[in-house]
């Protein structure tokens, strides 16, 4: 089967600081992939890569075997869409219709009225992520998770084929954060799209992903399936002997918990 | 995602209901706004040292045959212009401060604030003093070196800020108001070095409509309604520029060129704004507020509000200046920093303190 989105050699950075090399990566339909590595290891930039928010310094992003370069931006957002992972959108008082209607701009043009389909698709998704009742209520006035899920709803409503989220679970108590791992992954098998997410809590990885990227040093150090990639051998190298790893008694996945340190 | 969706919508949800429910208030408080407006400019034609009668108004106004010849000029070539001119200047600098506002991610971002306005001043205040002659596009030598005075000012203060393609927008602020002293100055300066007489130089830097004609309206006019017409018809791309560069830069805009387009759009209305009648403060800051308290941040609501309250907001500062000392003339600045400053002072402390 052909990579929905693939990275050919990809290196990106800032001016002349490299911060990753030689990424490749293939992203097939139907799957979620977890981006795990240590703060700084570039994470978001792979993912602002994946959207082309950023050039990068050398090889390519491939979106169904076209290049990211040969595409218009306006036809990247209607199949790739960026769930960042901060919210400026909370400085003005927009309401959470008007903020998740933003994605379908993409689609109808900017200057264009929304469409009835806009519309609907716009009130499907309010009420897929719980937000229908809130719909009218400006953003300075929810709390963190629910702009977080509003940030979600806005990607959604581009209807894209491939979804990035930025660290999708911060901010979100455990009923969310649950609810949320359970919408992402029946997203990707329903609706065949390519989930990339990136990941801090290292606990949640095996349970949510099907595959795990794990970025550290400037380069991909290791890709697979979570089992595969949470062991030992592969993390202590670069988290140090800081954690532990130990199969959960029921799926018997790899569950990664920090080890304190006396 | 591109296959069918399950659920779909024969009869409107609650949240409809109530979205619908907001944009027929906005059309109800829409128009209202612009019965206020006119008869603002009614009140405006009949107030003033030569006293109208309201009755008299209409046929004065539609140069009906037997009305009083003095009258008659007084309405038509006097106070309906400069009425018009006021509310014509107040939605443009209404409207670019909302797109400032927008653009800076920034409450306190207005057409003075970023420098525009002082920028615009001191560049009509050369073309005046050095008796420039050349035009271009149908703006007078005034106007056009307000134009590039603003547009130089702002584009310098972007400049100096930026790094690495990211400008803060607190330096960027901090940067327009130094570069809007240093131009008021400079402004103040080339007035008193020719010898105008004070309240001249009063009139440019905080602005009037005194002795305004048709030719003033006809010449901004057309520069209000395209600036107007253009942000209007970027207001969801403004919309998404205020949820962050990261986010309308991933819904596929060119968050670059947007900038660029809206700042010189908004520059330009500024500029024509000060060309036609100085500098006028406060205008920008307060009726975007006003607006946004009133009816939301989304833009294609919020661009023809604030300019119907900056219109207003203006035509009545206008008002109060011919009257308050007559047959002194204030410059309007005075009236809407007066009315504008508390203003803005009191819905800081309402809000804690912040805007944001």
């Amino acid at each position: 089967m052909k990579p929905l989105l693939q990275t050919i050699r990809l290196s990106c950075g800032y001016d002349s600081t490299v911060v990753f090399a030689d990424v490749d990566l293939e992203v097939h339909a139907g799957e979620v992939w977890a981006l795990i590595g240590p703060n700084g290891a570039g994470k978001s930039t792979l993912l602002h890569a994946l959207d082309r928010l950023i050039r990068p310094l050398a090889g390519e992003v491939l979106f169904e075997g076209k290049s990211l370069d040969h595409l218009r931006p306006r036809e990247i957002a209607r199949s790739i869409a960026l769930a960042p992972q901060r919210a400026t959108a909370a400085a003005w008082p927009m309401t959470v219709r008007d903020a998740v209607s933003l994605g379908r701009g993409p689609h109808r043009g900017w200057m264009m009225p929304y469409t009835r389909e806009d519309r609907q698709v716009v009130e499907e998704t309010l009420v897929m992520l719980g937000l229908d009742a809130m719909a009218e209520r400006t953003l300075s006035t929810l709390s963190g998770g629910e702009v977080r899920r509003v940030i979600l709803a806005r990607a959604l409503a581009q209807q894209p084929r491939v979804l990035l989220l930025d660290e999708p679970l911060t901010y979100l108590d455990i009923q969310y954060q649950a609810e949320l791992l359970g919408r992402i992954r029946s997203l990707a098998r329903d609706h065949e799209i390519a989930v990339v997410l990136t990941l801090h809590d290292l606990a949640l990885v095996a349970g949510t992903a099907d595959c795990v990227a794990l970025l550290a040093d400037g380069r991909l150090c290791a890709q697979g399936a979570p089992s595969d990639v949470l062991r030992p051998e592969v993390l202590a190298p670069i988290y140090g002997t800081s954690l532990e790893i130990f199969p959960h008694p029921q799926s018997g996945l790899p569950v990664v918990l920090p080890k304190p340190q006396l | 995602m591109t296959g069918g969706r399950k659920k779909t919508f024969t009869e409107k949800s609650a949240p409809r209901q109530k979205e619908d429910r907001r944009l027929k208030r906005a059309w109800q408080w829409g128009m209202g706004l612009l019965l206020l407006l006119g008869a603002s400019l009614m009140a405006s034609v009949a107030m003033g040292a030569v006293s109208i009668s309201m009755s008299d108004l209409p046929s004065l106004l539609l140069r009906a045959d037997g009305v009083d010849a003095s009258q008659q000029a007084v309405v038509w070539e006097l106070r309906l212009p400069r009425a018009l001119l006021a509310a014509l200047v107040g939605a443009g600098l209404a409207s670019a401060g909302v797109a400032f506002q927008a653009l800076f991610r920034n409450a306190l971002a207005d057409p003075y604030v970023v420098g525009a306005s002082s920028g615009a001043a001191f560049g009509a205040t050369l073309a005046l003093t050095f008796g420039f002659t050349f035009g271009l596009a149908g703006l007078g030598p005034v106007s056009l070196a307000a134009f590039l005075g603003a547009m130089i000012t702002v584009f310098a203060a972007l400049f100096l800020t930026e790094q690495g393609g990211q400008a803060s927008v607190a330096s960027l602020l901090l940067a327009g108001s130094a570069l809007a002293m240093m131009l008021s100055a400079g402004t103040a300066f080339l007035l008193l070095w020719r010898s105008q007489p004070w309240f001249q130089a009063f009139n440019w830097l905080l602005g009037s409509f005194s002795g305004r004609e048709w030719s003033h309206v006809v010449i901004g006019a057309p520069y209000f309604i395209f600036c107007f017409g253009l942000l209007w018809l970027l207001a969801r791309p403004l919309d998404a520029l205020t949820a962050g560069d990261e986010v309308a830069q991933s819904l596929g805009l060119s968050v670059r060129w947007i900038r660029i387009v809206m700042v010189s759009v908004a520059t330009l209305a500024a500029a024509v704004a000060v060309a036609l009648a100085g500098v006028i403060g406060f205008v920008g800051l307060v009726a975007p507020h006003v607006a946004r308290l009133m009816f939301g941040a989304s833009h294609r609501t919020l661009l023809p509000m604030s300019a119907l309250i900056g219109a207003i907001l203006l035509v009545w500062s206008d008002i109060l200046a011919r009257t308050v000392l007559a047959p002194v003339e204030v410059p309007v600045g005075i009236i809407t920093a007066a009315l504008g400053g508390p203003f803005f002072l009191y819905v800081l402390k309402a809000r804690g303190g912040r805007l944001a």
